[in-house]
């Protein structure tokens, strides 16, 4: 195999697009987590804000307020998440799978009760390349990185801007300590339930991100089970990236670059039948984080409720 | 009155509350849809508890339910999450289906506990693969569980659809499985097929192995601190290990059971997140074994039930989902109400 | 108080099945395995649902989103609740009805698959679909359509249906345009459109510039991938026209009109033919749009292969077990 196949431009590209919703969800996701706070609703919150962000494109004939729909929505049921598991302290998995039932069951009927049952169903425009002055001009890498999309772009930012926020200031100090030790955290006074509740929020407008990216970057439409299994992967790519926001994003890139590889191994070869073909992206992310994982540790009170009370 | 049995008493009232208000939701959603609610509640409880051939399908929709809760329960007890209960009873599903190609014409007595041993061999190979990949390096068992199911679906759309497909069905649908290699139906008026025994039975096993037998005593303390464990000198790698191997069988003899007991062949869609209602189960029956039984009978007369709506009323199955976490989301809110200070 | 609750469910469930006694016609009953809004497959057979109940009269219902775990049960209640006739709307079903039909032998079944199966029980009517007899027409539009001789086919799931569409493809290729390549790929998914549109794009990058569609849901994310492409590809659809989401780039849909099928199949119950085959195939329930976008004469010339086919004057064989890439 040459490095030409490995490297095809179009390849790149396209897998820097399909890692967009990956890596959005799975920064919303750690965020969360970083907190303390399990969020196993992710698939549905992703689902349900596709559903929103279209409903809202549709109804409204604006991609700025399907976008708004769309993080609302992510916002809105993680902060559901966040009363039951912060403030009735009931246990995360439970509240979250029962969630992602709800979600996705509610994405299906908004968009049955908005749009009903036709023969041709309506579509958004999806959002066009803006290519960056200058850098797309750059041999390889401008076709690659800069003449994509402006979520693209949004993504990359908040990546950085995550990675900063949580190791770099002494907010993100205080948020990793809810997770790591809220008692510790509470002794000194850090607001535990609060910092909670708030990236709850903030976790969930970036998971409603990335189900808005999905119709307006792939689609232009919502359909049943659009999701397919993102919200899953994205929750893994948290445990690949060791609970870092770059760690994570790279996870997305190279997911779905094997992703998109594999499309192209099945046109090039029929030796193989295309299931086998289809297993890669998740072998493969299996035996890369073998390789990789040296004493990663997840967030310590990670889906643990956090009792004033009962100190021990 | 003592204070324990006060607490049992305000525990009844939460969950009779819950359970008011989720009928109140029911009430809501059948309305606002435009249904009969008299009928909706009545096709609920027809469906699912309410005629011999409702309460035989409620328990055909245990057996795999409890499998997978019971199998969640032994892994959560040693500490390791296991969210590839979908994987594993694809991947008993494959071997139960391959070994009872194999054994056509074999005695039934002989053919039937040969199928299930395959079935939980191949769960247990799946579980096999997060067990020693966390013992061994250390390796985050959830993920990998997760991508074993997707793995595992892949390997069943190949069998079904390549070299076991059946060409009349013209779907991703195996060659029925030789007659003599399935499990006896309890009686037709019921429809309810034998394997729901087999999954009562695992559920007691597992009780019993985790209370009764020293491997259960020390898979609870490596569950409860492993620390203490290792400092006591439990083997902590090999209990969890072990745990996830035991967990993985037990899926997979749920999905031996579904296609020996239900399909009678292999099928792509054979669950139908059968996995993330084992967790939920298993959660709420706070990961025990004998519990779970009740939660499992209660899941399955909850789906059953509320899924006659769409014949009764009907309501659209996205509008039946959001029922039955409805439900689900009240029952929770009024324990979590009761607990709050 | 418990006894009176108890009395109260065995009144209402009494009631109920009181309600559900024998009405003098049968009800019908349609399991679908997906959603009705989806504009696609589940959409077209609530279509002919509707359209039975509005020309035969019988009452009916519908069950959407079955999986195969489910379809058994579900359809056991219908049958227990009084309705007559079953109808599965997809060949995931068969088994179901294989077991199901001597089990309730007064109740009638409405089944489909891809072609008449030997030994069904005798209160069953099967309805076989022959796609690939609509798809070889496609592929006779995608062989002179063509400019870069590189033709593209995206499945789901490699189930014996599409296997035999896209060697119906290859027949129309090699003896419309033996210098066209197909390139095909199985996805794993038919309602993907994220893994659709990434199969699309890839073949787009080796030089397809049309591609013929064999996903359900999954369309969306083909048709996207044909838009955001540099050079004009075209496409074509089957079940339901959808041209209407990217109108410069569908070249024909492949409709399917299961009301046909279905309003005839229960006019032959309510006559009394309790079983028996009907085919679907171009001409009987399939049908092809007028092709767009491409020259007139390739229009006239693909609409003449459709009715030779409709009159079996052009034959398609049928293989549905391997890819035979014929070059």
């Amino acid at each position: 195999m040459s490095w030409e196949l490995l490297l095809d431009p179009s390849l790149v590209r396209l897998a820097v697009s399909m890692a967009v919703p990956l890596a959005l969800a799975s920064a919303g996701e750690l965020l969360m987590e970083r907190a303390g706070l399990l969020n196993v609703a992710i698939e549905g919150m992703v689902t349900l804000a596709a559903a929103g962000a279209f409903l809202g494109a549709f109804a409204s004939g604006s991609t700025g307020v399907g976008l708004l729909v769309g993080a609302a929505a992510g916002a809105g049921v993680s902060r559901l998440l966040a009363h039951y598991a912060v403030a009735w302290r009931r246990d995360q998995v439970t509240v979250g799978l029962t969630l992602y039932v709800l979600c996705v069951g509610l994405a299906s009927l908004l968009y049955r009760l908005v749009v009903g049952v036709r023969l041709t169903p309506p579509r958004v425009e999806t959002l066009p390349p803006v290519p960056l002055p200058y850098l797309e001009n750059l041999p390889v890498v401008g076709e690659v990185l800069f003449r994509q999309h402006a979520l693209v772009y949004a993504t990359a930012a908040v990546v950085v801007a995550l990675h900063a926020f949580l190791f770099h200031t002494s907010s993100g100090l205080r948020l990793r300590a809810a997770g790591e030790n809220p008692v510790a955290a509470d002794t000194v006074g850090v607001d535990v339930f609060g910092l909670r509740v708030r990236a709850a929020v903030a976790g969930g407008v970036l998971v409603g991100l990335a189900g808005a990216a999905l119709p307006f970057t792939f689609t232009g439409t919502f359909t049943e089970g659009i999701a397919g299994g993102r919200g899953w992967i994205a929750l893994m790519l948290v445990i690949f990236g060791r609970w870092t926001p770059l760690g994570a994003a790279a996870g997305a890139l190279l997911f779905a670059y094997v992703e998109a590889f594999q499309f192209k191994l099945a046109l090039l070869s029929k030796a193989v039948p295309p299931q086998f073909l289809q297993m890669l992206p998740y072998a493969f992310a299996i035996l890369v984080l073998v390789r990789a994982y040296r004493g990663a540790e997840a967030p310590q009170a990670l889906g643990k409720p956090y009792d004033r009370e009962a100190r021990t | 009155m003592t204070a324990r049995a006060v607490a049992r008493w305000q525990a009844a009232l939460a969950y009779a509350v819950g359970l008011a208000a989720a009928l109140g939701v029911l009430a809501v959603l059948v309305v606002a849809l435009g249904g009969d609610v008299l009928a909706a509640v009545g096709s609920v409880v027809r469906a699912s508890l309410g005629s011999a051939a409702g309460f035989g399908q409620t328990l055909n929709k245990t057996a795999p339910l409890l499998f997978g809760s019971v199998a969640v329960i032994l892994g959560l007890r040693a500490g390791a999450f296991n969210i590839g209960v979908d994987g594993q009873i694809y991947a008993g599903a494959v071997m139960a289906t391959g070994v009872a190609f194999l054994l056509a014409g074999w005695p039934r007595p002989l053919a039937v506990p040969a199928v299930l041993l395959a079935g939980a061999a191949g769960g247990a190979l799946l579980g096999a693969v997060p067990g020693l990949l966390r013992a061994r390096a250390g390796v985050n068992e959830i993920f990998v569980t997760v991508m074993l199911n997707f793995i595992a679906l892949f390997l069943v759309e190949y069998l079904s659809t390549g070299p076991w497909n059946d060409p009349t069905a013209g779907e991703a649908i195996t060659r029925a499985v030789p007659p003599g290699t399935t499990l006896p139906l309890l009686g037709t008026r019921l429809g309810a097929h034998s394997g729901v025994i087999l999954a009562f039975a695992a559920a007691v096993a597992v009780w019993w192995l985790l209370y009764r037998t020293v491997f259960g005593y020390e898979v609870r303390a490596v569950g409860d601190n492993p620390i203490a464990a290792r400092l006591g000198g439990i083997p902590v790698g090999r209990t969890v290990a072990l745990a996830l191997i035991g967990s993985g069988a037990l899926a997979g003899l749920g999905g031996a059971v579904e296609v020996s007991g239900f399909h009678y062949r292999l099928i792509l869609g054979l669950s139908p997140g059968y996995g993330v209602m084992s967790i939920l189960i298993a959660v709420l029956s706070r990961r025990h074994p004998l519990v779970a039984i009740a939660t499992s009978l209660a899941f399955a007369a909850l789906v059953v039930g509320t899924d006659s709506l769409q014949r009764s009323v009907g309501l659209p199955a996205s509008a039946v989902f959001v029922v039955q976490a409805a439900v689900l989301l009240v029952l929770l809110a009024s324990e979590g109400l009761r607990r709050s200070p | 108080m418990r006894r009176s609750v108890a009395g109260a469910v065995l009144f209402m469930v009494a009631f109920l099945g009181a309600a559900g006694a024998a009405p003098s016609r049968p009800r019908l009953a349609m399991i679908l395995p997906g959603v009705i809004q989806d504009a696609d497959f589940n959409a077209v057979g609530y279509q002919a649902l509707k359209e039975v109940q509005a020309t035969t009269g019988v009452q009916t219902a519908h069950s959407e989103q079955v999986s195969v775990a489910d379809a058994e049960r579900v359809a056991r209640e219908y049958l227990s609740s009084g309705y007559g006739i079953v109808a599965f709307h997809g060949g995931q079903y068969l088994t179901i009805v294989q077991k199901l039909a001597p089990l309730f032998p007064d109740a009638v079944f409405i089944m489909e698959s891809s072609g008449q199966i030997p030994g069904l029980p005798p209160n069953v009517w099967n309805i076989g679909r022959k796609f690939y007899e609509g798809f070889y027409v496609l592929g006779v539009l995608a062989a002179l359509s063509t400019k870069t001789n590189r033709i593209g086919y995206v499945a789901g799931i490699r189930l014996p249906d599409f296997v035999a569409s896209l060697n119906a493809v290859f027949q129309a290729v090699g003896k419309y345009n033996p210098r066209a390549e197909v390139l095909y790929t199985f996805v794993g998914d038919q309602n993907d459109p994220v893994k659709a549109r990434q199969a699309a794009e890839s073949q787009i990058a080796a030089g397809v510039d049309f591609i013929l569609i064999s996903v359900n849901l999954g369309t969306v994310g083909i048709i996207e991938a044909a838009r955001a492409a540099r050079r004009p590809v075209l496409l074509t659809t089957f079940y339901t026209d959808k041209s209407s989401y990217a109108p410069q780039h569908f070249a024909a849909s492949l409709l399917s009109n299961f009301g046909k099928p279905y309003v005839e199949v229960t006019r032959q119950i309510l006559a009394g033919r309790r079983g028996g085959y009907y085919e679907m195939r171009p001409g009987s329930g399939f049908g092809l749009t007028p092709p767009r976008n491409v020259p007139p004469e390739v229009s006239r010339r693909v609409q003449q292969v459709w009715r030779a086919v409709v009159l079996r004057q052009e034959r398609v064989e049928e293989i549905t077990d391997r890819v035979v890439e014929r070059r």
